[in-house]
C-alpha cells in the first residue's frame, strides 16, 4: 500500500485552527498594547501591568481548554497547558514582588485577594493533574482564575500599611488556608458543571439560566437606573485614583447618554429569550433563535461602554459639570456583564455540540468521586479557616464570634459543603441533587468575597 | 405485621436521620444569608435601622424576630435540633462502626465475595503452601494477618485502619462539644468594658448587655501609661498600654499590652480596645520671655527660659515672681456666639497663667494657635504682665478602652476544634482495608486460591494496592510450583 490520500481536514479541526489562530493574534495585540502602557508610563515593575500579562495568558487558555472540550482536537488544550504554566511563573514571581514591594504579605486589600486567590486556583487545577486530567478541570476553573485576575485590573492597588488588628501570625495562617479552601471549592464548582453536562442537563435549560441572569444583570446595573434609560457611571479622580465621594454614602455619578437604553435593550432581549425557554416546548424553538442576538446585543453593550468609558468626559447632574470616568469606576459592573457574556457563549457552544462534549466526558461515578474528594479537602480548610478566624479573632478583638458578616458568610459557605458531604448517605439525593449543592456552595464563596465586602459594611470589610 | 411504632420512636428516628441532618443544614444557611444582608440590631448604630428601613419594613422584619436572627428563640432551637439530630444519627449509626472494631469478619465465604469489587482467583498445585505464601505477602505489606480455621481449610484475614471507622463519630462528638462550649459562654460568659486614663485604677467592668451593669472584680487594673505608635503618613502601627494588676493591695502582674496581645488573669482578658486623649494636660512646655512694664523691646532683651511644668504646678521665674497654669483647654471654638470644646486632641489651646508677685496676682491667657494676639490681661492686681509666655509643647494625658472577657467555654471550644480537625483528615484520608484469603475448589476439580479484598475509601488507590499484592501473591506461589496453564482469573 502506497497511496497518500489527501484528507480534507475535518470541521472540527478548522476549528480549532481557527480559534488558536484568533486567539493567538488576541493575545499578541493585548500583550503589545500592555507592552506599550508599560513603555509609556516607564513602569516595569507594577505588579497590575504583570498581572495583565497573565491575565491574557489565563483568559487565552481558558478559550482553548473550551476548545478541546467541544471540538475534541487535544492540541488547544495542551496549548492551553503551557499557557498556564507561563502565566502561573509570571503570576508567582508578580506575587513574590508584591509581597516584597509592600513589605507585608499580599493578603489585605481587595486586590491583593483576588491576586492570592486566583494564584491558588490555578495552583490547585495544577497540582491536581496528578490523578485529574488538565483537560477535565480547566474549561470552567480558568475562567474563574482569569475573572479574579480581571478584578485585579479594576481595584486600587495601593499597598497600605498594617492596621494594629492586622498585625499577628494568624494574617498569614487564616488568609492561606482561606485561598486554598475557596480555590478548592473552585475546583469543585468546575467539575460540577461537568457533572450537570454528563448527567444530561438540557442545553435550553443552561440556556434559561444564562439569559434569566443575564436579564437580571442587565437591569440591575446603575442601580436599576437603566430601567428608566439612565446609565450612570461614578466618577473617576485620575489624580488620587479613586472615586469620588460627595458624602459619606454619595458617590459622584456620571450620566453616559445612550448607554441606560442600550443597557435596557439588551436586559429586554434577555429576559424575552428567558421567557420563551420557560413557557414551554412550542416557544423553546423561538427561544433557541432568539439566543445568538442576545449573545450579539451582550457584544455590543459591551463594546459601547467600553467605548463611552474611554471617549471623554459626562455630566454630572449632582455638581452640573463634567466629570471624567475610568474602568475602574464600576468594577463589579464590568465584570458581571464579562460573566454574563463568557456564560453565553458556553451556552451556544453547548447546544451546538452538546452528544459531541458529553460523550467525551468522564463517567459519571468518576466525577462523582472527583468531587467528592475535592470538596473532602475544601471543608478541611474550611473548617480550619473558621477555627482560626474565631482564635484570631478572639486574640485581636477580645471574642472569637461576632456574628459579624464575614464570619458568618464563611459559615453559610461552611454549612452547605457538610450539607452535601452528607447527601451521599441519603437514598436518592446522590448525584444530581448533591451537585447542585456544590454549585450554591461557591456562589456562597462568591458572596463572602464581594457580596459581603461590598454590600455590607462590617469589621471584614476589604475595602474601606 | 403492621409496624406501629409509638410516637416516641417515631420521633427518634427522624431525629436519627442524615435527610434531616441536610434539611436542618439548609434552613440554617438560609437564616444565616438573612442575619448577614437584614441589617442587625446589635450591630446598628442608633438610629440606623430607621434610616435603612422603611416603618412597614421594620415592622415585619421585627414580627419575625429577623433584625436579631443570632440571639432569637427559633435560632436557639435551630441550633438544639441540629445538636439533638447530630447526636441521635451517631448514637443510631455508632454500634454498626463499632461492631468493625470489636467482631471484624475473619470468615468470608462465597455470598460475601459476590459483593466485592477486588478479588482474584489463583489456581493452585495440590501441594502449594498458600497459606505461609499469602501471610507472607501481607505480613510484607504491613499487616498482621490471623489464620482461622474453616471446614474446608482455613481462612486467613488481615486488615489495617478499622479504628479509622470511629473517625465521624469523634467528629460529631467534637462538634457537640463545641456547641457545648459556644452554649456555656452564652449563658455564663460576659464582655465588659474598662476606660482608665494614665494613671487611674479600677477594679469596676462595665457590662455590655441589654441593660448594662457595672461588675466588681476581685482585683483591680491600673494604667501606668498608654500610648499611639504611629506610621510616617500618620495612621495608627499600633496601640500600646502599660497595665498593672493590683489584688489586696499588692501588684501581682502586669503587661504591656498591644492589639493582638491581650492581658490575661484569672480567667479573665484584657484587650486593647480603644485609645484617646483624655482632653487634660499632663505636661506643658512654656518658653517665658521677660519684657519691660511698659517699655517696648530693646534689642538687649533679657534672655527667655524654657520650663516644663504639670498643670497647677508652680514654677519660680525669680525671687518674688512665681507662676503656674491654671487652666488648659486643648481645643475651644467659638460657635453660635459661644466658646466650645471641640476635642480632647491639643489642636487650638487656650492656657490661663496665674502670674504671681509677693501678694499681687495677675491672669494672663495666652491663645498659642493665634500668637499675634498679645496675652489677654485678665483678673488680677498687677499692672502689666511683665512677661511673655509661648507655649512649646504639650504631653496629654491619654485613656486607654479595654474589653474585657470572660469566656468559660473557651477550653471546650478549642479541644472541640482540634477534634474536629484532626476527625476530618483521618475520616477524609485513611481507610479501612481488609484482605481474606481461602482454597476454593474450581470446576475441574483444582483447588484455587480466591485473595479479595475490600476498603471503605479511596477505591482507586485500593484498586492499586490490591493489584500489587495479588501480584506479590502469585510471583510467590509460582515460585513454589502453579500449574503450567495457571492464570489469575
Amino acid at each position: 500500500m502506497g497511496e497518500t490520500t489527501q484528507v480534507r481536514p475535518t470541521k472540527a479541526k478548522r476549528t480549532q485552527l481557527g480559534v488558536l489562530t484568533l486567539v493567538a493574534v488576541l493575545a499578541v495585540v493585548l500583550l503589545a498594547f500592555n507592552l506599550l502602557r508599560m513603555l509609556r508610563a516607564g513602569d516595569w515593575l507594577s505588579v497590575t501591568h504583570w498581572l495583565f500579562f497573565v491575565l491574557v495568558a489565563y483568559a487565552a487558555a481558558a478559550v482553548l481548554a473550551i476548545t478541546t472540550m467541544v471540538t475534541g482536537e487535544t492540541a488547544p488544550a495542551r496549548v492551553a497547558y503551557r499557557l498556564t504554566l507561563l502565566g502561573f511563573a509570571v503570576h508567582a514571581l508578580a506575587w513574590v514582588w508584591r509581597y516584597y514591594q509592600a513589605g507585608q504579605p499580599p493578603f489585605v486589600s481587595f486586590f491583593e485577594i483576588m491576586m492570592t486567590f486566583a494564584l491558588a486556583v490555578v495552583l490547585l487545577l495544577l497540582l491536581s493533574g496528578r490523578w485529574l486530567a488538565f483537560d477535565t478541570a480547566a474549561p470552567f476553573a480558568l475562567p474563574i482564575a482569569a475573572l479574579a485576575v480581571l478584578l485585579t485590573q479594576l481595584f486600587p492597588h495601593q499597598a497600605r500599611p498594617l492596621v494594629p488588628a492586622l498585625q499577628s501570625i494568624w494574617l498569614y495562617i487564616h488568609v492561606s488556608v482561606a485561598m486554598l479552601g475557596y480555590g478548592a471549592c473552585a475546583l469543585a464548582f468546575a467539575l460540577a458543571i461537568l457533572y450537570l453536562f454528563k448527567d444530561g442537563l438540557r442545553s435550553s435549560t443552561l440556556s434559561a439560566w444564562t439569559t434569566g441572569l443575564g436579564a437580571f444583570v442587565y437591569a440591575s446595573l446603575s442601580g436599576f437606573s437603566v430601567l428608566r434609560g439612565v446609565y450612570r457611571l461614578p466618577a473617576w479622580d485620575f489624580s488620587t485614583g479613586s472615586r469620588v465621594r460627595l458624602d459619606e454614602n454619595i458617590l459622584l455619578q456620571a450620566e453616559i447618554p445612550y448607554l441606560g437604553w442600550v443597557f435596557l435593550a439588551t436586559a429586554l432581549l434577555l429576559f424575552l429569550c428567558f421567557l420563551l425557554y420557560i413557557y414551554g416546548e412550542n416557544t423553546r424553538r423561538w427561544a433557541e433563535q432568539v439566543f445568538p442576538f442576545t449573545l450579539a446585543a451582550q457584544m455590543v453593550s459591551l463594546a459601547a461602554l467600553i467605548y463611552a468609558i474611554k471617549a471623554g468626559t459626562y455630566f454630572a447632574p449632582q455638581i452640573a459639570q463634567r466629570v471624567t470616568v475610568s474602568f475602574h469606576s464600576a468594577p463589579l459592573e464590568l465584570t458581571g456583564l464579562v460573566v454574563i457574556l463568557g456564560l453565553s457563549g458556553m451556552a451556544m457552544a453547548f447546544r451546538a455540540k452538546q452528544a459531541a462534549i458529553v460523550a467525551r466526558l468522564p463517567a459519571l461515578d468518576q466525577l462523582d468521586a472527583a468531587i467528592y474528594y475535592i470538596v473532602a479537602v475544601a471543608v478541611i480548610f474550611l473548617t480550619l479557616l473558621l477555627i482560626t478566624g474565631a482564635v484570631w479573632a478572639n486574640v485581636a478583638w477580645g471574642r472569637y464570634w461576632g456574628w459579624d458578616p464575614k464570619e458568618v458568610a464563611a459559615l453559610i459557605t461552611w454549612a452547605i459543603y457538610a450539607a452535601y458531604l452528607h447527601m451521599r448517605l441519603v437514598a436518592g439525593w446522590r448525584g444530581r441533587k448533591a451537585v447542585y449543592f456544590v454549585l450554591v456552595g461557591f456562589l456562597a464563596v462568591v458572596f463572602t468575597f464581594v457580596g459581603v465586602s461590598f454590600l455590607l459594611t462590617g469589621l471584614h470589610a476589604y475595602v474601606d | 405485621m403492621p409496624n406501629s411504632k409509638t410516637a416516641l420512636e417515631r420521633a427518634f428516628a427522624a431525629l436519627s436521620s442524615v435527610k434531616l441532618a441536610i434539611v436542618l443544614l439548609v434552613i440554617l444557611a438560609v437564616a444565616l444569608f438573612l442575619g448577614t444582608i437584614i441589617l442587625q440590631w446589635p450591630q446598628a448604630e442608633p438610629g440606623q435601622l430607621e434610616r435603612l428601613y422603611a416603618p412597614q419594613t421594620i415592622r415585619l422584619l421585627d414580627f419575625f424576630g429577623l433584625f436579631d436572627v443570632f440571639h432569637s428563640w427559633w435560632f436557639l432551637a435551630l441550633l438544639t435540633l441540629l445538636a439533638l439530630n447530630i447526636a441521635f444519627c451517631s448514637i443510631d449509626r455508632f454500634p454498626a462502626a463499632w461492631e468493625y472494631l470489636v467482631r471484624p469478619k475473619k470468615l468470608a465465604d462465597e455470598n460475601f465475595v459476590s459483593s466485592l469489587e477486588h478479588v482474584t482467583r489463583i489456581p493452585l498445585s495440590p501441594a502449594s503452601p498458600y497459606g505461609q505464601a499469602a501471610e507472607e505477602v501481607l505480613r510484607q505489606a504491613g499487616y498482621k494477618p490471623q489464620t482461622t480455621p474453616t471446614t474446608s481449610g482455613a481462612c486467613i484475614f488481615a486488615q489495617a485502619g478499622a479504628w479509622t471507622r470511629m473517625a465521624p463519630y469523634v467528629i460529631h462528638v467534637a462538634l457537640l462539644v463545641i456547641l457545648l462550649g459556644g452554649f456555656i459562654d452564652g449563658l455564663w460568659g460576659y464582655y465588659g468594658y474598662l476606660e482608665l486614663s494614665e494613671g487611674e485604677q479600677s477594679d469596676r467592668i462595665r457590662i455590655s448587655s441589654a441593660q448594662p451593669t457595672i461588675k466588681p472584680l476581685p482585683f483591680a487594673i491600673r494604667c501606668e501609661a498608654t500610648n499611639v505608635i504611629l506610621y510616617p503618613d500618620g495612621s495608627p502601627k499600633q496601640y500600646w498600654s502599660d497595665l498593672v494588676v493590683v489584688e489586696d493591695g499588692r501588684e501581682v502582674a502586669r503587661k504591656r499590652i498591644e492589639v493582638n496581645a491581650p492581658l490575661v488573669y484569672r480567667d479573665l482578658r484584657f484587650y486593647q480596645a480603644n485609645f484617646g486623649s483624655t482632653g487634660r494636660a499632663q505636661q506643658l512646655t512654656l518658653r517665658v520671655a521677660p519684657v519691660g512694664a511698659g517699655r517696648p523691646r530693646t534689642a538687649q532683651a533679657l534672655p527667655a527660659r524654657t520650663f516644663t511644668l504639670a498643670p497647677g504646678e508652680w514654677v519660680a521665674l525669680d525671687a518674688d515672681t512665681r507662676f503656674q497654669v491654671a487652666e488648659f483647654i486643648p481645643d475651644f471654638e467659638v460657635r453660635g456666639g459661644r466658646l466650645r470644646l471641640r476635642s480632647p486632641e491639643p489642636r487650638n489651646p487656650a492656657l490661663r497663667i496665674v502670674l504671681r508677685q509677693r501678694e499681687k496676682e495677675q491672669d494672663v491667657f495666652i491663645f498659642p494657635r493665634f500668637p499675634d494676639l498679645p496675652a489677654q490681661a485678665g483678673a488680677g492686681n498687677l499692672a502689666a504682665a511683665d512677661y511673655r509666655f509661648e507655649l512649646l509643647d504639650v504631653k496629654m494625658a491619654h485613656f486607654t478602652g479595654l474589653q474585657v472577657a470572660y469566656q468559660p467555654g473557651q477550653g471546650l471550644l478549642a479541644w472541640g476544634s482540634v477534634v474536629v480537625v484532626v476527625g476530618l483528615v483521618i475520616s477524609f484520608f485513611l481507610a479501612h482495608r481488609r484482605f481474606w484469603v481461602w482454597l476454593e475448589e474450581t470446576e475441574a476439580g483444582l483447588p484455587a486460591l480466591v485473595f479479595a479484598g475490600h476498603a471503605n475509601k479511596h477505591t482507586l488507590s485500593f484498586a492499586r494496592h490490591f493489584t500489587a499484592l495479588s501480584e506479590q501473591l502469585r510471583t510467590r506461589l509460582e515460585a513454589a510450583g502453579l500449574p503450567a496453564a495457571g492464570k489469575l482469573i
